[in-house]
């Protein structure tokens, strides 16, 4: 029986203090019968073997302790919903951002590859798993506790049906008053962009009788009205047809990706304003062409960083207008051709 | 295709687990109309065609008695102690209403399956 006794500790080691000798004694009890009436339907004491499948059967002792513990949830079904839709929103407001930032500072900065690239590396990584497990752990640990007081929240118990958010109308139209005033938006933008090289003296006020355009950029001065244009267009043709909803998405994603073409070159270019001719500068104007500089070079990554946003963004309203198609197709839906084509 | 049939195993035990979990307690309240120690309980219920393991049907038994539905004490028989099990005042009542709530479902349920 020495087997059975080490059984019955080992599940004793799981069970609540209070409880173990009642248990025990009681479990014991009903192992020992089980025994006793398999011995006398063999007639012979059971062997070792025969024990240890009985005790298998009797299950794992942690399984068999954990059966009389209070069922317990960290969170439970109630919060559960809750608590995975703010990790989802924690993993898109953190970790993506972080992530392309990431990206695009080892890409297009070659100061920041420099420094110890692989430590570097590393050493990012490293920061960054500390941090999501930070924010993970407190987001757990605030739910955690949410899940103890939960019925005294009174939201949960003293809600109105009619304060729920209305029904979201599906979006097949691209509204026509939206249409139009971005298009608006977009010609003000193009008319002012091609005002500057005209008027940049009164726009940027005394800053421009000190610094200019590095010569580089010029190059770049009409191509980047492209995406604009594209997106005007985009804006007079859903006009038009706003039921064209697919090709909303693909002129954005197109806008999106030729804005990247555009804009890679540029944060390589360096320095971005220089001084007008060969004039000296004194300390206080070359502490704000470098300040200037900088700002600008954090602005153009940061812009970079928002297009490759808004490009993952489209790409995916591209996928799921594409779904809507087909699943609209195989629905047998008749659409009349001007609604998909 | 082996994939799917595991799933449906698993599935269906997962629903078979479910569908036992309220019966059990009807049948180990009926069951302790008369006084049993666990062992002598698992195999009446064993006999009459439910079978229910120890790790499932002692952490039972003393759910039910913390709720007051079962009243037990510990006595000695065949030499050894026994924790016996009886029916409360309180047990019995439940016992009545939720017995009358499962007729009412037997009923509706085979109304619902002869419709179909």
């Amino acid at each position: 029986m020495e087997l059975l006794d080490r059984y019955l500790q080992a599940v004793r080691f799981w069970l609540p203090r209070k409880q173990q000798d009642d248990i025990i004694a009681e479990l014991g009890d009903d192992l020992r019968s089980q025994i006793e009436e398999r011995e006398a339907s063999l007639g012979r004491p059971l062997n070792e073997d025969e024990l240890v499948a009985l005790l298998k059967q009797a299950g794992h002792p942690l399984w068999v302790a954990g059966r009389y513990q209070k069922q317990q949830a960290l969170i439970g079904p109630v919060l559960f919903p809750l608590y995975s839709f703010v990790l989802k929103i924690v993993a898109l407001g953190y970790l993506v951002p972080w992530f392309l930032v990431w990206i695009v500072l080892t890409v297009f900065m070659p100061s920041h590859r420099a420094v110890n690239p692989a430590l570097a590396l590393i050493g990012r990584w490293g920061s960054l798993w500390t941090n999501t497990i930070i924010i993970f752990g407190s987001v757990t640990l605030a739910f955690a506790i949410l899940e103890r007081v939960q019925s005294a929240v009174s939201a949960l118990q003293q809600w109105d049906p009619r304060k729920l958010p209305r029904m979201a109308r599906p979006k097949d139209r691209v509204s026509r008053v939206e249409s139009v005033f971005g298009l608006v938006f977009s010609i003000v933008f193009i008319v002012w962009w091609l005002s500057l090289s005209r008027y940049g003296h009164v726009i940027f006020g005394p800053i421009a009788s000190f610094f200019s355009l590095n010569p580089a950029l010029r190059a770049w001065y009409l191509p980047v009205l492209a995406p604009t244009c594209i997106i005007a267009l985009q804006q007079c043709v859903n006009l038009l047809r706003p039921q064209w909803t697919w090709f909303r998405a693909v002129a954005m994603f197109l806008a999106d990706s030729v804005a990247l073409v555009i804009f890679i070159p540029v944060s390589k270019i360096h320095p971005y304003l220089l001084p007008v001719g060969s004039a000296n500068l004194d300390a206080q104007h070359t502490q704000a062409l470098a300040t200037l500089n900088q700002v600008l070079s954090w602005s153009i990554l940061c812009v970079i960083v928002g297009i490759c946003i808004a490009a993952i963004v489209h790409a995916y309203q591209i996928v799921r207008e594409l779904r809507r198609m087909s699943k609209g197709s195989r629905n047998g839906a008749a659409k009349p051709a001007s609604q998909t084509l | 295709m082996k994939n799917s049939t595991k799933l449906d195993v698993d599935l269906f035990e997962n629903l078979k687990l479910e569908l036992r979990r309220g019966c059990l307690i009807v049948a180990v309240l009926a069951q302790l109309r008369q006084e049993h120690y666990g062992y002598t309980l698992r195999k009446a219920l064993d006999d009459l065609g439910l079978a229910i393991d120890e790790g499932t049907l002692y952490p039972l038994l003393r759910r039910l008695e913390t709720q007051g539905l079962l009243a037990s004490e510990w006595r000695e028989e065949n030499k050894r102690n026994k924790r016996f099990y009886r029916l409360s005042r309180q047990g019995e009542l439940i016992l009545q209403q939720l017995l009358q709530e499962w007729q009412t479902i037997n009923v509706s349920l085979g109304r619902i399956l002869q419709e179909a």
